[in-house]
C-alpha cells in the first residue's frame, strides 16, 4: 500500500468519530435542502390556494427554522472536511520529512530544492484538495442529485423520468464546456510559462541586450508573447463568459416545459399549484450540484499528477540502515590513532560510468592530504563517500577499520568536520549558524569557537550579539561566513577535516585569515582538502593528483614536483597567478 | 472583433487611465452591465406569471405564449449576461497586457547599474505576481459595480413596488448581517494572518530542510529536525483549522441572518394573497427576489477583502509604471575606416576606490587583432569593459577622433560588439540568437566560427531551438554561437573577453584564422589567458600585476617581457588535453 493511502486510513482510524459525525451532517444538509420547497408547496397548497390564514406563521418560522439548521449543518461539514484535510496533509507531511532523512544523497545532487520544495506544498495541497473538495465533494453532490430526483418523482413519476432524463443531457454539456475550457486553460499555460520567461531571460541577459541596442527586439518578442497569450485568454475567457448564461437559459426552457405540461387544459402532470412552485425551486437546485460534479471530476484528474509526484517520491531509493549501536567514541576512543583508508573503491552513479575507480589510500594520523584535479574529476564525491553519504559502487572506506557507511548520520559530527565552498545560512541565529541548532552544544562552546576564528568582536557589535537573527545574506561578508562554516565544522572539536574548495570564491587578503585560522588547528587533526589549485592553502603532506575517477599521481609536493611534469609547470602558472 | 493590438500608454502610474484607455470596451461593459442587472428582474416576474397562469386557468395558447415569452426574455437577459462577463474578462485581459508591457518597457530601459543595484530577479516575479492579483481586483470591482450595486438597487426598487411595508420590515436583517460580516472581519483577518505567518514560516523552514539537507545530514541533525518540523506541522494545523473554520464557514451564517426578513416575507405576504392584495404568482416573484438579494448581501464581505488585496499589488506595482520610452536612434558614425586610439586610460568601478588598470596606452586600426593578456585580477575585463562606454573612465578613449563618452549609447553599441565570458544566450533558435532580428543570411559566419559541422547534426539546422540559457548545446557550441553573433552584427570594434575557453585549441586556432581573413573591416581585440594563438596576432598588450603595461608584439614581449616569455613556454608544454567536452563546466 502507498504511504499516502497509509496516511490518509491512519487519519480516517484515529479520527472514526468525526467521520461518523460527517456522514451524518453529510446525510442532513442532503435531506434538509430538500425541506424549503417542500414548505413552499405547503404554504401555497394549504394557505394561499384554500385562503386560510391559520398555519402561515408556522410555515414561515419553520421554513426560517430548516434554513438555520441547514446553515448549521454546513458550517460543521464544512468544519469537520476542512480539519480532515489538514489532518491528512499534515499526515504525508510528517512522512515526507521522515522520508527525506533516509533518502539517498544522490537524490539531492539530481533535483533542485525548489522542486522539492514544491513537493512539500503544492502536490501536498492537490493531495489534500482532491480528499476535500474533490471525493467528498462529489459524494455530496450526487447524494443532493439523488435527493431532488426523489423530491420530483414523489410529485409526479412523470416529472421524475423527465428530471432522469434531464440530467445527462445537461452533464454532457457541462463537461463538453469543462473539457474545452482546460484545454484552453492548459495551452495559455504554456504561454503564460513564455511571458514570464522572457522577463527572466532579458533580465539575465540585459547586458548583451544593452550592447546591441535590442531592447526593441526583445520588447517585440514580449509584445508578440502578450498577444498570444491575449489570444488564449480571449478564448478561456469565452468559454467562460458563455457557460453559466446557457445554462440558465436550459432552466427556463425546463421550467416553461413544466409550466406548459401542468397547465389547466393539459394537466399532463396531475400536480397541485404548490408542486409545480416547489418542482420549479428543485429543478433550479439542480444545476449547482451537475455543474460541481464536472469541476469535481476535473480537480481530481489534476490532484492525480500530484498523487504521482508524491509517491515517486515516497519510492526513491534509501540509504541502507546504519550500525545504530555504533558510537563514536568506540570508532576513535581517546588518544588513540585515526587510520583513515580506501580500500580499492570504485563509485558511479549510472551503470558503466565511473565517477572514481578503483582508489587505494591510507591516510595516517593528522596527515595533511590535498585532492588536485580539474573540475568534475570526482572530488567533492569523494568526500561524500568518506562521510558515508553515498555508497561505493565497491570496496569501501573505513576509519579504524569501521566502514564509514556504516555510521549513523548523528554520530557523524563528532568525527568528521565539513566546510563547503560556499556557506549555508541556516534560519535561526548567528549561534544557530554554529550549533545548527543542536542542544548538546553549549553556548560556552559557540563562544569559543567564535573567538577561535576571530569573530568575537564582529559578533559582539551585532544587535544582539550570539542572539542576533539572520535574516539577510548581508549580515556577514563572504569572508566571515567562511569562517563560520569553520566555527561550525570544528565546534564539536572532530580529528577529520574535509575542506571543499573553501577558499574558491575569495580574495587573497581574506584567504590568508581563513589559512591563519586552519594553521592553528593543524596539530591536532587530518586534513583533507579538496582544490583546483594545487599550491594548498595549508602546507600538506601528501598531493592526490586525480584524472578521470583514478589517482594519476600521488606523492609529497617535492617528489611530484620533481617527477610530474603536468603539476611542475601548474605550478609556476599558479605562482605566477595565471591561472 | 478584438483589436489585437498591445500598445502603449499614457501616464500609466493612474490606475484610472487603465479604464479611459479601454473606452469601448468600459462603453459596452457599463451599457451590458446595467441592460442585464435591469432585466434581471424580468426572470421572477415572469415565473410568478407562469404560476399565475396555472392557477387561474388561463388558455392553453396563452400559457404556451407566455412560457415562450418567459424563455426569450430569459434568453435576451442571459445573452445581455454573456457580454458583459465577456467585455469585463476582455477589459482584464487587456489591462494586464498593457501593465505587463509598460512594465518590460521600464526594465528594459533602466541603466544596467540601476538594474545592478535592484534585486531584480526577485522583484520581477513578484512584480508579475502583483500584476494578476491588481488587475483580479479591477475586475472584480468592475463586476461587482454592477453585480452587487445595479442588482441590489433594482430589486429594491422592485420589492418596494411590489410592496412597501413587507420591503422595508423584511430588509432591515440584510444590513445586520452585512455589519456582522465587517465586525468578524477583523477577528478572521488576525486568524488568517496568523496562519498565513506560520504557513510561510513552515515553507521556509521546508525550503531549509531541503536546501541544507547535505549541512544537516553531515551534522547528525536530521532526525532532530524532523521531530521539530513534525511540532511545527501541528501548529500550523491548529492555526490552519481556526482560521478556515471562520473565513470559510461563516458565510451559511451570515446568509441564514440576512434571510430572517423571510419570516415577513411568507406571514404578510401570505396575509395579503389570502386577502387578494397579491396573486400566488407575485407571491413567488418576491420570494425569489428576495432570496436572491439576501444570498448578495451575504457574500458582500467577501467582495471588499479583494479590492482591499489589488490595492496593496498596486502600490508595489506603480515605482515601475513609468511613460514609455524609446531608444534614440539616431546616429553619426564614420563607417569608412576605423581608428581607436586609447591614451593613459585608467578605470575604476566607483569613485574612491583604487584603479584597477592604469595608464594603458595603445592604437589600433581596421583589419588588426589585439591580444589582451595578464594574469588573473590584472584587469583584462576591466580593460575591455571600460573600453564600452558603460561607466566613467579616467584618461582617454577615441574611436575616429571622437572620445568615446561623447557618442550616444545607441552610437556605442552601433560601434562595439563586446562579448563577455558568459554566452547569453536566448531561449530561442540559433538563427534568432545570432541575428536578433536583423534579417541575415548566417551562413558564412557560422562557418567562421567553426559550427558548419555541428550544424549537420542538427536535424532542424540553424532552425535549432537552444533550450533555456542554451542548455541543449555544449559549452564550446554556446560560446561560438555567441561569438557569431558578435561578428554577425560586424561592428568596426569586435571585443571578445575569452571567448574560447570552452572550445578546444584546434578549433580555436581555425576561428582566429577566419577572423584575420574575413573581418578586415574591423578591429578585434581579444582578451585572453591562453597565449598558444598570441603568435598569430597583431599586438599585445600585457598587463603585469604591479599594475605596469608591456604593448608590443608577440616577438617584442618574448624578448622583452620575462613573464610573457615563461607564460608562453609554459602553456606550450602543458598544451593538448584541453579538448572540448572537458571543459564543458569551466564557464
Amino acid at each position: 500500500m502507498s504511504t499516502i493511502k497509509k496516511s490518509v486510513f491512519k487519519v480516517i482510524k484515529s479520527n472514526i468519530w468525526t467521520i461518523i459525525l460527517l456522514v451524518f451532517v453529510i446525510c442532513g444538509v442532503v435531506v434538509l435542502s430538500l425541506i424549503p420547497p417542500q414548505i413552499l408547496k405547503n404554504i401555497i397548497d394549504q394557505s394561499l390556494v384554500p385562503k386560510k390564514f391559520d398555519k402561515l406563521l408556522t410555515f414561515a418560522f419553520a421554513y426560517i427554522g430548516i434554513l438555520f439548521l441547514i446553515g448549521v449543518f454546513n458550517f460543521f461539514k464544512e468544519a469537520i472536511i476542512t480539519i480532515l484535510g489538514l489532518k491528512i496533509t499534515k499526515e504525508i507531511r510528517s512522512e515526507m520529512i521522515k522520508k527525506l532523512e533516509r533518502i539517498n544523497a544522490m537524490f539531492f545532487s539530481t533535483n533542485s530544492s525548489g522542486t522539492v520544495v514544491s513537493r512539500f506544498t503544492n502536490d501536498v495541497d492537490a493531495i489534500n484538495s482532491l480528499f476535500t473538495s474533490g471525493i467528498v465533494g462529489m459524494i455530496v453532490d450526487c447524494f443532493k442529485i439523488i435527493g431532488i430526483v426523489i423530491s420530483i418523482w414523489m410529485f409526479s413519476s412523470k416529472l421524475g423520468i423527465v428530471t432522469l432524463l434531464l440530467l445527462p443531457a445537461i452533464y454532457s454539456i457541462t463537461r463538453a464546456f469543462q473539457k474545452r475550457m482546460l484545454k484552453a486553460q492548459i495551452e495559455n499555460r504554456i504561454l503564460v510559462g513564455k511571458v514570464n520567461n522572457h522577463i527572466s531571460e532579458s533580465l539575465k541577459n540585459v547586458q548583451m541586450i544593452k550592447s546591441y541596442s535590442k531592447e526593441d527586439y526583445m520588447e517585440e518578442n514580449y509584445t508578440k508573447y502578450l498577444l498570444e497569450n491575449y489570444k488564449t485568454v480571449e478564448k478561456v475567457n469565452f468559454y467562460d463568459s458563455v457557460y453559466s448564461p446557457i445554462i440558465q437559459l436550459i432552466r427556463a426552457a425546463v421550467i416553461s416545459f413544466i409550466v406548459v405540461l401542468s397547465s389547466k387544459q393539459l394537466n399532463y402532470l396531475g400536480i397541485s399549484l404548490g408542486m409545480v412552485a416547489a418542482s420549479i425551486e428543485l429543478i433550479s437546485n439542480l444545476f449547482a450540484p451537475i455543474e460541481s460534479l464536472g469541476m469535481e471530476l476535473q480537480n481530481i484528474q489534476q490532484a492525480i499528477s500530484g498523487i504521482k509526484r508524491v509517491n515517486d517520491f515516497f519510492d526513491e531509493p534509501e540509504d541502507d540502515f546504519k550500525k545504530n549501536e555504533l558510537r563514536a567514541e568506540n570508532i576513535i576512543p581517546k588518544g588513540e590513532d585515526v587510520i583513515l583508508s580506501f580500500n580499492d573503491i570504485t563509485f558511479q552513479y549510472e551503470e558503466g560510468l565511473d565517477i572514481i575507480q578503483n582508489i587505494n589510500l591510507v591516510l595516517k594520523q593528522n596527515e595533511k592530504v590535498t585532492f588536485v584535479g580539474r573540475t568534475g574529476v570526482g572530488k567533492t564525491t569523494l568526500f561524500k563517500l568518506i562521510m558515508g553519504l553515498l555508497k561505493p559502487t565497491k570496496g569501501s572506506i573505513t576509519i579504524n577499520g569501521i566502514d564509514v557507511y556504516d555510521i549513523p548520520n548523528s554520530e557523524k559530527r563528532k568525527i568528521f568536520g565539513y566546510v563547503d565552498q560556499s556557506f549555508h545560512i541556516i534560519k535561526g541565529t548567528v549561534g544557530d549558524q554554529i550549533s545548527l541548532q543542536d542542544e548538546s552544544i553549549t553556548r560556552e562552546q559557540i563562544e569559543e569557537v567564535i573567538d577561535f576564528v576571530g569573530l568575537t568582536e564582529y559578533v559582539a557589535s551585532l544587535e544582539n550579539g550570539l542572539d542576533t537573527m539572520v535574516d539577510s545574506d548581508t549580515l556577514f561578508s563572504q569572508g566571515q561566513k567562511q569562517l563560520l562554516a569553520i566555527a561550525r565544522a570544528i565546534v564539536t572539536n572532530p580529528p577529520i577535516l574535509l575542506l571543499d574548495e573553501i577558499t574558491a570564491n575569495l580574495d587573497s587578503i581574506i584567504e590568508e585569515k581563513i589559512v591563519s585560522v586552519l594553521q592553528k588547528t593543524r596539530d591536532a587533526h587530518t586534513i583533507l582538502s579538496i582544490s583546483h589549485r594545487l599550491s594548498s592553502m595549508i602546507a600538506s603532506d601528501t598531493v592526490v593528483i586525480l584524472e578521470d575517477g583514478k589517482v594519476k599521481n600521488v606523492g609529497s609536493p617535492e617528489v611530484l614536483l620533481e617527477n610530474d611534469e603536468w603539476y611542475r609547470s601548474h605550478i609556476t602558472l599558479e605562482k605566477l597567478t595565471w591561472s | 472583433m478584438s483589436k489585437m493590438k498591445i500598445e502603449p500608454m499614457k501616464q500609466p502610474d493612474k490606475i484610472v487611465n487603465y479604464w479611459k484607455k479601454e473606452k469601448f470596451v468600459v462603453a459596452l461593459i457599463v451599457i451590458f452591465g446595467l441592460s442585464y442587472n435591469i432585466t434581471i428582474i424580468l426572470g421572477p416576474i415572469y415565473q410568478g406569471k407562469l404560476i399565475d397562469s396555472i392557477a387561474y386557468g388561463n388558455s392553453l395558447s396563452s400559457v404556451i405564449i407566455l412560457a415562450i415569452t418567459y424563455t426569450l426574455l430569459i434568453g435576451i437577459n442571459q445573452l445581455l449576461r454573456y457580454f458583459k462577463r465577456f467585455y469585463i474578462r476582455r477589459f482584464a485581459n487587456s489591462t494586464s497586457a498593457t501593465m505587463r508591457l509598460m512594465i518590460y518597457n521600464n526594465i528594459m530601459h533602466k541603466s544596467i547599474s540601476e538594474l545592478d543595484d535592484e534585486n531584480t530577479g526577485n522583484l520581477m516575479t513578484r512584480a508579475i505576481s502583483d500584476v494578476d492579483l491588481c488587475v483580479e481586483g479591477m475586475r472584480k470591482f468592475t463586476t461587482e459595480v454592477f453585480d452587487t450595486g445595479v442588482l441590489m438597487v433594482t430589486y429594491i426598487i422592485s420589492m418596494l413596488v411590489y410592496d412597501v411595508k413587507i420591503t422595508i420590515l423584511s430588509i432591515i436583517f440584510v444590513p445586520i448581517a452585512m455589519v456582522l460580516a465587517e465586525k468578524l472581519k477583523t477577528v478572521i483577518y488576525k486568524y488568517s494572518k496568523e496562519y498565513r505567518q506560520k504557513s510561510s514560516e513552515l515553507a521556509d523552514i521546508t525550503y531549509d530542510a531541503i536546501e541544507n539537507s547535505m549541512i544537516y545530514r553531515v551534522n547528525g541533525m536530521e532526525s532532530k529536525n524532523s521531530v521539530k518540523y513534525i511540532e511545527e506541522l501541528e501548529d500550523l494545523q491548529d492555526k490552519a483549522i481556526k482560521a478556515n473554520i471562520l473565513e470559510n464557514s461563516m458565510q451559511p451564517i451570515y446568509n441564514v441572518i440576512a434571510m430572517l426578513g423571510i419570516i415577513i416575507v411568507i406571514y404578510l405576504g401570505g396575509t395579503k394573497v389570502i386577502n387578494g392584495g397579491w396573486t400566488v404568482g407575485a407571491f413567488s416573484t418576491y420570494v425569489a427576489m428576495f432570496t436572491a438579494m439576501a444570498f448578495k448581501a451575504s457574500k458582500a464581505a467577501k467582495l471588499f477583502n479583494s479590492v482591499q488585496k489589488s490595492q496593496v499589488s498596486w502600490k508595489r506595482i506603480k515605482p515601475y509604471l513609468e511613460e514609455y520610452k524609446i531608444k534614440d536612434t539616431s546616429s553619426n558614425i564614420d563607417t569608412s575606416c576605423t581608428l581607436l586610439s586609447v591614451k593613459n586610460l585608467s578605470f575604476s568601478y566607483e569613485d574612491g576606490k583604487g584603479n584597477i588598470i592604469e595608464n594603458v596606452n595603445f592604437t589600433g586600426s581596421q583589419g588588426e587583432i589585439i591580444g589582451v593578456t595578464g594574469s588573473i585580477a590584472s584587469g583584462k575585463s576591466t580593460l575591455g569593459i571600460s573600453l564600452l562606454g558603460l561607466y566613467p573612465y579616467v584618461g582617454s578613449i577615441k574611436i575616429d577622433g571622437k572620445e568615446l563618452k561623447d557618442y550616444s549609447e545607441y552610437e556605442r553599441s552601433q560601434m562595439i560588439s563586446y562579448l563577455g565570458h558568459k554566452p547569453q544566450l536566448l531561449s530561442d533558435t540559433i538563427y534568432n540568437n545570432i541575428t536578433l532580428g536583423s534579417k541575415s543570411d548566417i551562413t558564412s559566419v557560422l562557418k567562421d566560427v567553426c559550427f558548419d559541422k555541428d550544424l549537420e547534426a542538427m536535424r532542424n539546422g540553424q532552425n535549432t531551438l537552444v533550450g533555456n540559457s542554451g542548455i541543449k548545446l555544449s559549452g564550446g557550441q554556446q560560446a561560438r554561437i555567441a561569438l557569431a553573433r558578435a561578428l554577425n552584427n560586424k561592428n568596426k570594434i569586435i571585443i571578445l573577453d575569452d571567448p574560447f575557453s570552452a572550445v578546444d585549441m584546434k578549433t580555436e586556432e581555425k576561428i582566429i584564422e577566419n577572423l584575420k581573413n574575413n573581418y578586415n573591416d574591423s578591429l578585434i581585440i581579444l582578451i585572453s589567458h591562453r597565449l598558444a594563438i598570441f603568435n598569430r596576432i597583431d599586438k599585445i598588450i600585457l598587463l603585469n600585476d604591479d599594475k605596469t603595461v608591456d604593448y608590443g608584439t608577440h616577438n617584442e614581449l618574448i624578448k622583452k617581457s620575462e613573464l610573457y616569455s615563461t607564460i608562453y613556454n609554459l602553456q606550450n608544454t602543458e598544451g593538448g588535453n584541453n579538448d572540448e567536452h572537458n571543459k564543458k563546466v569551466s564557464i
